[in-house]
């Protein structure tokens, strides 16, 4: 998978799999720190309330050493440059109920993926970056790559 | 014991699902002993007496 700032750019990524946490609460925390500089990210998910942001802050951390020990990246100027949560297996449990009955309880897992891009410029960063846009004063959303809107079919 | 009696559409459950954010936690940078590391305000005073780890 290419990155989303360009092909070019070297990225370093980390992933988390199997990890007991149900997609949808991992997906919760790990919209908070896309496109944000790594250290902003790591501090943000150390102070967050979601238990989810525990093993997301692992990942995170782990691609940022990843970025620093195999491609010699500055770790200063990492931004998270793609993030996203894809589900494992789901464990089946069974809950007996009364009168002969049985509920399923499904633990579902999750597969965390963090990707990590150096920014050379404070400018590429604001360009890319909804937090940095807010914070030099630029309106409107971050421009990302178009992506054909198809996935899933055309209707 | 109260229970749906239609099925929830796909529309309303990711119209739903959609407004489940997580707020971010505002972070202010904090300068201890020369190193300057974020910490949310309400833990300002706390990071600025040497009490989080």
């Amino acid at each position: 998978m290419t990155s989303q700032l360009g092909q070019e750019t070297p990225v370093a990524r980390a992933t988390a799999r199997f990890v007991s946490v149900t997609p949808m609460k991992a997906r919760r925390v790990v919209d908070m720190i896309r496109y944000l500089p790594t250290d902003e990210a790591l501090a943000l998910l150390r102070f967050t309330p979601q238990t989810a942001s525990e093993p997301v802050a692992k990942v995170v951390a782990s691609a940022v050493a990843n970025a620093e020990h195999n491609l010699q990246l500055d770790p200063a100027a990492l931004v998270v440059s793609a993030a996203f949560v894809d589900e494992g297996p789901t464990l089946k449990r069974i809950r007996p109920r009364a009168q002969g009955r049985a509920f399923r309880i499904n633990k579902r897992t999750s597969h965390i993926t963090v990707e990590v891009t150096e920014v050379s410029s404070s400018a590429e960063l604001a360009l890319r970056s909804r937090k940095a846009r807010r914070e030099t004063g630029q309106s409107g959303p971050a421009t990302q790559q178009q992506k054909s809107n198809t996935r899933g079919g055309t209707r | 014991m109260a229970v749906p009696k239609r099925k929830t559409s796909r529309s309303n459950t990711r119209s739903r699902r959609s407004q489940w954010k997580a707020a971010p936690v505002p972070l202010v940078p904090v300068t201890v002993d020369g190193v300057v590391r974020l910490v949310p305000q309400k833990l300002r005073k706390a990071a600025e007496r040497g009490l989080l780890p």
